[in-house]
């Protein structure tokens, strides 16, 4: 194997999974590790308890080690949290040439500036991300290199999160001796998973239903041109049902992954679902029409408060290719119905694509961030490798 | 207490072109003062006394926006801004927040002030909106540092005093601002000051800031000729400083000043005073006081400091909201609106689960973390 394996490792707020990738020949991804245990000390994507956050890791690095037969000394790690979020700026060059050509030069430059954004002191750079020139008044312009003009602009998308909060997850990490070679913003990695060439083209959002948050992507004309977080996840959905019933949440995380749906149908089964008594719990039954309004309010509102935000960005209209769900809340029952209401486009669900391997890790959309990063990470090793300049479409700015 | 022991000081810029509207208003025989980083604006300045502090970190040529820069520089010349206090008894501060000799500065000025013995009364400015966000943030977080400081704060947002000037060319808006302020402070002043007709004192005025956390609203309308007592009314509850009358009816307590001229009669003064209880919540405090000179002949002036509740930022809209509300409201009876905004608190640490103890989600002032289907009201049967 001529390229080093990459681990992939997510530190989410309801499970840390860890993969171990390589590289085949024919250059696709092949998983052939995986760890994964459901987490403890993380709540809305962010460590709240970096014992126990540790402990958890340690053992799911472990058994990724024993299942992948590698030894582990570097990952990259997924970031995720409602701090995380992004702004577009534009920077603006004149063009140095006498004739008005627009040179390399003059691209480097615009880079510079355009990726030279102030942000408050707390916060730090995960992802420049350029999007299209624009030369004068032209805007759209792909490659301007040998046009002419007399300023050249670029859009930069810059993501950023609190930097604490990313320290935290790294410290989680580099406490168990192992190396973060990359820190990648979650909604980024599903992504690159799931869509495909002609979907990035024709526009399309991804968004990944975690546990603790809901991370969203979209691409427009090829190009990543808006991304966030919304804090809120699975784990509000189980809170929800827990107080409206008033059961424990264990008891309120089984009905909704047994009998949770996304919209309220009318009447076909049991009007009531028998919850059994177990250690501390008296049992109850539950309404099941209540239970579906529960869901349906809470995950209507989530997927509404991205649509508005991708409404108040102006990309709304250029999404050809629909929305793609990911992550564990993508197996809520009718969620693809849902979407579609909201959204008024096309929904799907998302699974990784060129992955091979284990089959239950590249089947599942909750896999899709972890083959995602895996991915990246062999790009971006294949950048380091051929020498090309790191300021192409993805940087990591981000280092320890 | 009288005139030579006040002393007026205007800090930074904003500060030096409002005690220069003061000084040709006219105060009688206080000290008047400016102290500034930049010499160019103290050179304008038609004031007295001219303090130029830090130009061993500005070489004079002003802060420039440095809150840093401005603190040093009094810092710097704390003897020589010392020894401008070394007899005051009362000193009114007057700064704009959210540039840097305003901002920087005026903690140390009024510590200086303190230590002298004076009590210390201060007048800020809150920048415009279109000023931007850093000096807005600038300017709130001064704010908060003088009030912990235990000083006594008059806040003054330009927007709102933009408003009340209403909107001629940029220059005029600037000067007739200026002015507006200078007259308010100057008639509180001599309120303070000189002896008039119903007598203001210091405490007085203590009490109605103390109420308030530190933080007053200022207000002033002012009337001339035949109808000066009804045109002071008018441009008083229609004062967008006082959100329309709006501050007026939901300030805890309130000082009123009155001046006028010797032909102030005393039903004019009781129209006034009259109106300006009607618009106010019946149980709460008033306290007034009116002095009499002949600068203000035929005119009158009244000056109004509402303990209104500082809110930083935000809070400007739902404001705004409120004072529309309140117009068309305006012949009812009044009543306390305190209860009416905190309806929700109850509800939220009991309702929020397993978060509560996280930072909230907050998304279009909505707290994410409290479960949709109570935030919307839905009916569940169990």
């Amino acid at each position: 194997m001529s390229v080093a394996p990459v681990v992939a490792l997510e530190i989410g707020t309801s499970k840390v999974l860890a993969l171990v990738a390589e590289m085949r020949e024919d250059g696709c991804v092949m998983i052939t590790g995986i760890g994964e245990e459901p987490s403890a000390g993380i709540r809305k994507g962010e460590v709240v308890d970096l014992e126990n956050a540790i402990t958890c890791t340690r053992s799911v690095l472990a058994m990724a080690e024993e299942s992948g037969k590698v030894a582990i000394r570097q990952v990259h790690l997924a970031a995720s949290g409602g701090h995380i979020s992004s702004l577009m700026n534009r920077g603006t060059v004149p063009v140095l040439d006498k004739d008005g050509e627009i040179t390399r030069d003059d691209i480097d430059q615009v880079m510079e500036v355009a990726r030279a954004v102030n942000l408050p002191v707390d916060r730090e750079i995960l992802h420049t991300i350029c999007q299209q020139f624009c030369i004068d008044d032209q805007e759209q312009v792909i490659k301007p290199e040998g046009m002419e003009g007399a300023k050249l602009s670029l859009d930069m998308l810059v993501l950023h999160g609190i930097r604490n909060r990313l320290n935290n997850t790294i410290k989680v990490v580099s406490s168990l001796s192992v190396d973060v070679q990359d820190v990648v913003f979650s909604g980024l990695c599903s992504a690159l998973a799931v869509l495909s060439a002609e979907q990035k083209q024709s526009g399309a959002v991804v968004i990944d239903l975690g546990g603790g948050t809901t991370n969203y992507l979209a691409y427009t004309n090829g190009v990543v041109a808006d991304a966030g977080v919304l804090g809120v996840g699975g784990d509000h959905i189980t809170n929800d049902i827990a107080l409206a019933f008033n059961i424990p949440m264990l008891q309120a995380e089984d009905v909704k992954r047994e009998s949770g749906c996304a919209v309220v149908k009318t009447a076909v089964g049991p009007a009531r679902i028998a919850l059994p008594a177990e250690v501390g719990f008296p049992g109850c039954t539950v309404s099941v029409k209540s239970l579906h309004k529960v869901i349906n309010a809470r995950v209507e509102e989530m997927i509404d408060v991205i649509r508005r935000r991708l409404e108040v960005s102006g990309i709304l209209h250029h999404i050809g290719a629909g929305v793609v769900l990911t992550g564990g809340g993508a197996h809520l029952k009718e969620i693809v119905t849902l979407v579609e209401d909201v959204f008024s486009l096309p929904c799907s669900i998302g699974r990784p694509r060129n992955v091979s391997g284990l089959a239950v890790a590249t089947e599942g959309p909750e896999y899709a961030t972890c083959c995602g990063l895996a991915q990246y990470g062999f790009k971006m090793q294949d950048k380091r490798r051929s020498g090309v300049s790191l300021g192409g479409w993805f940087k990591g700015i981000f280092r320890r | 207490m009288n005139d030579s022991d006040v002393v007026i000081v205007g800090l930074g810029d904003a500060g030096c072109q409002i005690v220069d509207q003061i000084n040709s208003a006219g105060v009688g025989n206080a000290v008047i003062a400016v102290v500034n980083t930049d010499s160019k604006s103290l050179a304008n300045s038609k004031a007295a006394v001219k303090l130029q502090i830090g130009v061993n970190h500005t070489d004079g040529l002003g802060a420039g926006g440095d809150v840093e820069l401005g603190r040093r520089a009094a810092e710097d010349d704390m003897a020589m801004i010392g020894g401008l206090f070394s007899n005051a008894k009362l000193v009114f501060l007057i700064a704009g927040l959210g540039g840097g000799t305003g901002t920087g500065a005026a903690p140390a000025v009024l510590a200086a002030a303190a230590s002298a013995g004076a009590v210390t009364l201060c007048f800020v400015t809150l920048p415009f909106k279109f000023e931007g966000r850093q000096r807005r943030t600038q300017a709130d977080s001064a704010v908060v540092k003088l009030t912990e400081a235990g000083n006594t704060l008059i806040v003054i947002p330009n927007d709102r005093l933009a408003e009340s000037v209403g909107l001629a060319n940029a220059a005029e808006t600037f000067e007739k601002a200026d002015r507006v302020i200078g007259e308010g402070i100057c008639s509180i002043e001599q309120a303070l000051v000189r002896p008039g007709l119903i007598n203001l004192n210091f405490s007085d005025l203590r009490k109605v800031i103390k109420d308030s956390g530190g933080v007053c609203t200022f207000g002033y309308g002012a009337g001339k000729g035949k109808n000066k007592a009804r045109e002071a009314i008018g441009a008083l509850l229609e004062n967008s400083l006082l959100e329309r009358g709006n501050v007026i009816a939901n300030a805890g307590s309130m000082l009123v000043s009155i001046a006028g001229g010797y032909d102030l009669t005393l039903k004019e003064i009781n129209d006034i005073m009259d109106a300006v209880s009607r618009k106010m919540a019946k149980d709460n405090d008033i306290i007034m006081g009116t002095v009499v000179d002949d600068v203000w002949h035929d005119r009158v002036v009244v000056t109004v400091v509402a303990a209104d509740r500082w809110t930083p930022v935000l809070s400007d809209g739902a404001a705004r909201v409120d004072a529309a509300v309140e117009s068309v409201e305006s012949d009812l009876p009044k009543r306390h609106r305190q209860g009416q905004t905190q309806t929700k608190l109850a509800l939220e640490s009991s309702s929020k689960g397993r978060f509560k103890d996280l930072e909230p989600t907050v998304q279009d002032g909505e707290d994410m973390d409290i479960p949709t289907f109570m935030r919307r009201g839905l009916v569940m049967d169990k």
